[in-house]
């Protein structure tokens, strides 16, 4: 009978931890950014030029951050698309920058909903995750001519001056 | 005793609140792209994919907390961290990203964290980013030799 208990409890034990525990996981898209956007410390300009950190200039920092709540062992995430293509819209515009170069990701489990005692058990205990980007908003230290020739002969490009001016609700005029 | 017990915990959950992991390219010899933009003053989608494959990329951390775990010894008896950086620089040289107006295009790019615990047994915590690179032509024209 004992050993029976104990086979009984063994296996509710082995089954909860495999059936997972409180959090949550995220998409995060940048889909409608208007400026490029590199995790490298390089980018290109629109000549093929390789343009690295050391040769831009840092006109600011981009920082976005969202926090995310799951169910059922994060298996179910409500808003579960991160989309940081305002924030890079927006403070990209605002710093009069080309480009953010330097992205890094980070995920954490930073929130107490995950880290309460026993209750991530339960299947309709919220978890969470939380998301941050960060990286460098650059531009190039002399911008070349609009009217350069080897961006004007490639399809697909287009003159700088109309380059990043996809509106967006959260762009705010330059000062 | 018990005030030992409590901060115990405490520590615990504070230190796996504060567990994270990041992904990053700074070690990456081409650009690494999140959005649809390629370049600067380039438009949006307009970066051809070299070829069809594409390659895992991903950082990941897991934290293993287990005050209790090893009879009479009160306090953290084993703390683990296993964590990957994703090597973007393989990444390209693999997929064959050109030399010249090559990148890597970041996509389904996926965040999560997640926390099982019997406390004061133990905490068992993991943090991941991950998604999928490709090789692209970012750029066409000239490079400096």
């Amino acid at each position: 009978m004992n050993g029976r208990a104990i086979g009984r409890a063994s296996a509710l034990a082995v089954a909860l931890t495999a059936a997972g525990c409180a959090g949550a996981r995220v998409a995060v898209t940048a889909d409608r950014a208007a400026y490029p956007i590199s995790l490298s410390d390089s980018v290109a300009d629109g000549s093929g030029k390789l343009w690295r950190r050391s040769e831009l200039v840092k006109v600011g920092t981009f920082e976005a951050h969202h926090t995310s709540i799951g169910f059922a062992y994060s298996a179910l995430t409500p808003r579960s698309t991160v989309d940081v293509s305002d924030d890079v819209n927006a403070q990209v515009a605002a710093s009069a920058g080309e480009a953010v170069v330097g992205l890094e990701i980070t995920s954490s489990g930073a929130c107490a909903l995950n880290n309460v005692p026993v209750l991530p058990i339960l299947p309709l205990w919220p978890g969470c995750v939380r998301v941050e980007v960060k990286g460098d908003i650059v531009k190039r230290p002399v911008a070349p001519s609009v009217a350069q020739p080897v961006a004007r002969s490639q399809p697909g490009l287009r003159p700088l001056a109309a380059a990043p001016t996809t509106p967006t609700a959260n762009t705010r005029p330059l000062k | 005793m018990r005030l030992q017990f409590a901060v115990i915990l405490a520590l615990a959950s504070a230190a796996l609140g504060c567990a994270s992991t990041t992904l990053g390219g700074s070690e990456a010899r081409v650009p690494v792209l999140l959005g649809p933009v390629p370049c600067i003053g380039c438009a949006p989608g307009s970066a051809t994919r070299v070829t069809p494959a594409t390659m895992p990329a991903g950082s990941l951390r897991k934290d293993l907390v287990c005050p209790f775990c090893v009879p009479l010894v009160p306090g953290p008896a084993y703390v683990g961290n296993w964590e990957h950086a994703t090597a973007f620089k393989r990444h390209a040289d693999y997929l064959g990203a050109p030399g010249c107006g090559g990148a890597l295009q970041l996509t389904s790019l996926r965040a999560r964290a997640w926390t099982f615990a019997i406390p004061p047994f133990f905490w068992y915590t993991g943090n991941g980013v991950d998604g999928e690179v490709t090789a692209v032509r970012a750029s066409e024209g000239r490079c400096s030799p």
